[in-house]
């Protein structure tokens, strides 16, 4: 039930009178506030119009009521909709679009001026301004020195953050080439110093290794390709988290993983904890004795 | 003063001398008790009072500064202290000669309201604007000379209701720059665009680029809602109330109560969840019914039965 309270604040007793009296009821009370009445004097906004309304010609108030003007047939569509809106009661749909009121206004604007440049005409005033004729204008020629830089500058500022990214990207290409190169060497190297060891030693009694070396590279090479195209089937995330991998490491404790441990020192499994930075470079002992 | 006036004098004859030379080529000689040419005549005498209160923000200041630009018929006054009566204003107009007057009316830095007042005998309509862009702020690439006549170019919602007509009566005679005003540039470049939207009027003003309808915009930008009309100038009885009018006030406290249940939503939904979980907390498959509580065997007995019942 809802009742219209006469004051505000309301005793226990009037409470108690009215339930008894049966104007309240048990249930939820809820005050009902009136509509505000909103005024509209039409009558006297008229005559407020007729009291101040200036007897000027029209060349002295330069006013003109225009529409939306139509525009290129591949645009019109556009406006049909809009105004489809507007009739609809859609009014936000064109209010809160950026595009679509500016467009709206532009418009709007050149009718006025199309009508207004006759009339203007018809009153023989000018709108041409001579090419020699020079008065201070509405903005500053700093001010538009400054417009007609902004896009210049967005432009070349640009232009650069792409180069730098460009260039930062390509050392890096080329700094992991040529590490992979050094290490492909260094392995050449080893493994046909080995083999070659195992010759000496009567491990081996053909000499294949020295002809069909260049093939095996080639396979080599094949196989690291095929990898490469497995990098590429990586998805995006799967990709960063790899390249984050590799730049930070990944899983358990960075903190002294160089430092020296008795394995390290007294040869043990002869295989280092850590990635040096000079890979390929082997055991010092191994290399002294190849050389013989 | 004496040379200020003289060099206005002969800027205003130069003028004239320009005008009459795109009419008829004036003779090589003149006799020198030829009559002087006389002044062309400034009949609309309309003089615009434009200033603000203690209060405006910076960008207030600057919308001030800009439509002072505009408007060559404009004079500039002190920021007014706000606790003296707004009625103090009729007397400030006649003060300075002025019918016209524009106040910047605002409130903490932050909301502007304009008022647009005929001086001394109304009507006068209170604007809150919203939506402020200056010149120098907007990037445009238009621009006109300083205190040329603006074409105003009205839509056509101003012809259809009696609060608009009214509105639009007082734009042309405030914005309406008079001819052979003495600061005014003889030539049309730009026009003052006034369109109502969503019970707002937006304001825009385009440089005229060319006579076949090509414009640029230059700025400023706003919008101004109109809240009342009054009878008198700065007083009087109200003539129209904007029903749609909501206080900046008030916008700004909805938009932080529809913030405010963000929290306890998540709360409570929380809450619920957990609760949820606590009390099926193997729900997940359904094989795992079996083993929730009771005798394991005889349920498994039970389904077996009912399977060999199904076949």
């Amino acid at each position: 039930m809802t009742i219209v309270m006469s004051s505000d604040v309301d005793s226990e007793e009037e409470l108690l009178e009215l339930y008894a009296s049966g104007k309240l009821k048990p249930g939820l009370n809820i005050p009902v506030e009136e509509d505000k009445v909103f005024i509209n004097n039409v009558k006297a906004m008229k005559e407020a119009i007729a009291s101040f309304q200036s007897s000027l010609p029209w060349s002295e108030r330069l006013d003109i009521v225009a529409e939306v003007a139509p525009m290129a047939p591949e645009l019109s569509m556009e406006i049909t909709e809009q105004q489809q809106f507007l009739k609809a009661g859609k009014i936000d749909e064109v209010a809160l679009n950026d595009f679509k009121r500016e467009t709206m206004f532009h418009r709007q604007a050149q009718t006025a001026v199309m009508r207004g440049v006759e009339l203007l005409r018809k009153h023989n005033i000018a709108t041409h301004r001579p090419e020699d004729y020079f008065a201070e204008m509405f903005k500053s020629d700093e001010h538009m020195q400054k417009v007609r830089h902004a896009p210049l500058q967005r432009k070349t500022s640009l232009e650069q953050t792409e180069k730098v990214r460009r260039i930062r990207k390509e050392k890096k290409l080329a700094k992991e080439k040529q590490v992979a190169a050094i290490q492909a060497k260094h392995k050449q190297k080893r493994d046909f110093n080995e083999n070659i060891k195992k010759f000496r030693k009567g491990l081996r009694n053909d000499l294949d290794f020295l002809e069909t070396d260049s093939g095996k590279k080639n396979k080599k090479k094949d196989d690291g390709g095929g990898g490469g195209e497995k990098k590429k089937n990586l998805s995006r995330a799967q990709h960063k988290r790899k390249g984050k991998d590799t730049k930070y490491g990944f899983g358990g404790k960075k903190r002294g993983m160089k430092e020296n441990t008795t394995e390290s020192t007294f040869g043990g499994s002869g295989k280092s904890n850590f990635k040096g930075k000079n890979k390929g470079r082997i055991n010092k002992n191994k290399r002294m004795s190849s050389k013989k | 003063m004496a040379k200020k006036n003289l060099k206005r004098k002969q800027k205003t004859q130069t003028e004239v001398v320009k005008e009459d030379e795109s009419k008829v080529i004036l003779p090589l000689v003149r006799r020198s008790d030829e009559p002087v040419i006389k002044k062309a005549k400034w009949i609309n005498r309309e003089r615009v009072l434009v200033f603000g209160t203690r209060g405006i923000s910076f960008q207030h200041r600057h919308l001030m500064k800009d439509i002072i630009k505009l408007l060559p018929h404009a004079k500039s006054a002190n920021k007014m202290e706000r606790k003296e009566n707004l009625f103090v204003v009729n007397e400030m107009c006649k003060m300075s000669h002025c019918n016209k007057c524009i106040l910047f009316d605002g409130r903490l830095q932050r909301d502007l309201y304009m008022w647009f007042s005929n001086s001394p005998d109304g009507p006068s309509i209170k604007f809150n604007v919203e939506s402020i862009f200056t010149s120098a702020e907007l990037k445009l690439t238009g621009n006109c000379l300083k205190g040329s006549r603006p074409l105003l170019s009205f839509d056509n919602s101003f012809d259809e209701h009696p609060q608009y007509s009214l509105l639009r009566e007082m734009f042309v005679q405030i914005f309406g720059v008079p001819d052979h005003h003495p600061k005014s540039q003889p030539f049309v470049d730009n026009v003052l665009n006034f369109s109502v939207l969503d019970n707002r009027i937006w304001f825009r003003n385009y440089q005229i680029l060319d006579e076949n309808g090509a414009i640029a915009e230059i700025g400023p930008r706003f919008v101004l809602q109109p809240i009342r009309i009054f009878k008198g100038s700065f007083c009087g009885e109200t003539l129209w109330e904007n029903p749609f009018y909501v206080t900046p006030a008030k916008t700004r406290r909805l938009l932080k109560d529809n913030k405010k249940d963000k929290y306890t939503n998540n709360k409570i939904q929380r809450k619920a969840k957990k609760t949820k979980e606590l009390l099926a907390p193997f729900r997940v498959k359904p094989e795992n019914e079996i083993f929730r509580d009771g005798n394991v065997k005889e349920k498994a007995k039970h389904v077996i039965a009912k399977n060999k019942k199904a076949f």
